[in-house]
């Protein structure tokens, strides 16, 4: 009778062990087995503008250290980045082939205004978490959708810093833009306009280029024809070192801020040192030059898995969405790891310091509320590097 | 604004102009259209920073050897995929050249990464100042480049005695060869002078494009445009067509707005085309039954 008693609760507990592990592996979403998460990212790894293939980078180069400590609960990172060429059509069959096909869990880090403009409304559809995707456009940012995470403040918001910084910092009454004809562009010159009469400034150009563009002269010689005292520069780094060499070429010595997504190395690097001495930035980052521990880990980590890679601005676009999305997963724990439960997690961090960004606390409720980064840096190129600048304001 | 945006268009016009003439050569003797034109000067710029950078060599053998190794990649396209296709029709030749277009991208990005590099001999910064208006050191001698390279072409092509076989295997392949012209050395020659032309545009355009796997791509859709634009057949008609196509593009984007910039070479060529469809300077060739 004991034996039997015996056998019934072995063949019972098993049972119940048994049922319990389909629950448990039942419990988790797409993408996610025993051993691995799978996670996707769509990134113009070829192309005019591949240089922001540096954001995936940093993401894979975060994701890579994780994996060599071990993974998170067990679990190590499938990081799978597909070239879309910055085509939002591409980028559309990218993102169905990552959700229909290969079950990924999130979108994590990838970049481009155009292309997330594109695939958001699917995404969001789909239940599938876009966090940290590298776009200012407006769409991308006020969507009204939980499983959108923004990486950092919308174009609108800095085109209405950047005329504030032309007002303030160069005393400017006039000034004109150069913008990418695209949606970030687009965000830019709206978000200026609407700060246009708060502080009595003018805009008296506005010049738009395509990505493809040869050359960038005929926008520069009408800028520089409008007498503007400031330009305000939405330039993308290869353009941006065109318009700076067009600049010094003309003897044309006007002041400049130029957006956060042109502030790299490959500037000066392209256009000359000379040719960019004394531009302002917007950044959204500590630059590397920055003591913090935190991005000199980021340092160490591109120079240990891309030793090729100079170490950029955009790079840590790519860890601060990585890092985020691994913490939020460590909270989690190992079971039921689901989609709904990473986005209560991510909205429950709060004042966290340990990524390259100095503190993260998102909000609760949908894209608008789920900034990873919130406000604007500033930095001048002077003598050879990227210096940090307060405005009066403080910044 | 009206000489300088005349002026920059004239710069960017060059740019266009040499690789316009480039795709003119190939045409005029294999009737095949290179969409790998751009890339070979892609591959002569990428090899020129090897050389400058690596192994330190000076710009002037720089050019030298760059201009070899590229020659060699016109005459190696050829031999393996032009010739052994030579009889098909121009889809086939055309879509043959395409292969060689993302073949020879794959092989750069491969090689040497996608990321935009700087190019390590920059033209000197100092503008120079012509008829009140301003222009790079940099434009300037692509503009004089493209002048002289369309002055050496046409006595080459008028004078000498390969230039006006040439001419005899583009008029006509069949009695050129019943002549006793060798027409395959001639076919193997014009590769030989893409890669040539290729060699100078990418070591001359790097520095104010910058260097990438897709660096030419632009360039070479606006001198092919070019060249429909001066007729195909003519040399002097594809330079004067990247120009003319240079002066639309800033005069359209300086006073009806930037947008209207890019559309402004497409636009001219389907108007010249509607009412002119042999190009500028284009000989209308009837087609027999």
């Amino acid at each position: 009778m004991k034996r039997l008693m015996k056998l019934v609760l072995t063949l019972v507990s098993s049972g119940v062990l048994a049922l319990l592990s389909v629950h448990a592996s039942a419990a988790n979403d797409p993408g996610v087995s025993a051993k691995e998460i799978l996670i996707c990212s769509y990134q113009p790894m070829t192309g005019k503008i591949s240089s922001y293939f540096r954001m995936g980078k940093g993401a894979d180069a975060w994701f890579k250290y994780v994996n060599d400590q071990g993974g998170i609960n067990g679990r190590k990172i499938d990081y799978k980045m597909v070239d879309d060429k910055y085509e939002p059509a591409r980028t559309m069959t990218v993102v169905k082939r990552f959700i229909e096909r290969d079950k990924c869990f999130a979108i994590v880090s990838p970049l481009g205004s155009a292309p997330t403009a594109a695939v958001i409304d699917y995404i969001t559809s789909k239940d599938v978490p876009l966090i940290g995707a590298g776009t200012g456009a407006e769409k991308n940012l006020t969507y009204p959708s939980k499983w959108v995470f923004p990486l950092y403040p919308s174009y609108f918001t800095e085109g209405q810093q950047l005329v504030r910084f032309a007002k303030e910092v160069f005393g400017a009454k006039t000034v004109a833009l150069l913008y990418q004809n695209d949606p970030s562009g687009k965000t830019h010159i709206k978000g200026i306009e609407s700060v246009l009469d708060k502080y009595g400034v003018k805009l008296v150009a506005q010049e738009g280029y395509e990505q493809k563009e040869v050359d960038v002269s005929a926008q520069v010689i009408a800028m520089k024809n409008a007498n503007p005292d400031a330009v305000i520069c939405s330039c993308a780094p290869e353009p941006a070192a065109k318009f700076y060499t067009e600049r010094k070429k003309l003897g044309w010595n006007v002041p400049v801020v130029n957006v956060f997504f042109g502030k790299s190395p490959k500037v000066p690097e392209l256009a000359g040192k000379d040719a960019v001495e004394g531009v302002y930035f917007s950044t959204i980052f500590r630059d590397f030059n920055s003591p913090a521990p935190q991005i000199q880990q980021a340092k160490e980590l591109l120079k240990k898995y891309y030793p090729e890679e100079q170490p950029d601005a955009i790079h840590l676009w790519g860890f601060a969405g990585a890092q985020v999305f691994t913490e939020a997963l460590r909270r989690m724990g190992p079971d039921n790891i689901t989609r709904a439960r990473l986005v209560e997690t991510l909205e429950s961090i709060q004042d966290w310091k340990g990524s390259v960004v100095p503190s993260v606390s998102i909000g609760h409720g949908n894209a608008p509320e789920h900034f990873i980064v919130k406000d604007m840096a500033w930095v001048v190129y002077k003598n050879g590097e990227f210096q940090d600048f307060k405005p009066p304001w403080g910044g | 604004m009206l000489g300088q945006q005349i002026m920059s268009g004239l710069a960017t016009g060059s740019l266009y102009a040499l690789t316009a003439v480039a795709v003119v050569v190939v045409f005029r003797n294999t009737r095949t259209i290179n969409l790998a034109q751009g890339d070979f000067s892609m591959m002569g710029a990428f090899i020129a920073i090897i050389l400058l950078k690596t192994y330190g060599l000076n710009y002037y053998a720089t050019i030298v050897l760059c201009v070899l190794a590229i020659m060699a990649l016109g005459v190696l396209t050829e031999r393996l995929v032009m010739r052994p296709i030579a009889d098909s029709d121009w889809l086939t030749l055309f879509t043959a050249t395409l292969g060689v277009y993302y073949i020879l991208h794959g092989v750069a990005g491969w090689i040497w990464g996608r990321d935009t590099k700087a190019f390590p001999v920059t033209f000197d910064p100092t503008p120079v100042h012509i008829f009140g208006t301003v222009v790079s050191h940099g434009h300037l001698i692509n503009m004089g480049w493209a002048a002289a390279i369309g002055v050496v072409l046409y006595v080459f092509f008028k004078y000498t005695k390969q230039g006006i076989a040439m001419r005899a295997v583009t008029d006509d392949p069949e009695t050129a060869k019943l002549m006793g012209i060798p027409v395959r050395f001639i076919v193997t020659l014009t590769w030989a002078m893409a890669g040539f032309l290729a060699a100078f545009i990418g070591i001359l355009i790097a520095p104010i494009i910058y260097v990438a796997p897709e660096m030419m791509d632009e360039v070479l859709i606006k001198g092919y445009v070019a060249a429909v634009f001066g007729g195909l057949y003519s040399i002097p008609g594809a330079i004067i067509g990247a120009l003319m196509i240079g002066v639309a593009e800033n005069l359209a984007g300086g006073y009806l707005g930037s947008h209207y910039k890019t559309a402004t070479a497409f636009a001219m060529i389907v108007v010249l085309l509607t009412f002119r469809p042999q190009g500028l300077f284009g000989i209308q060739k009837r087609r027999e039954i």
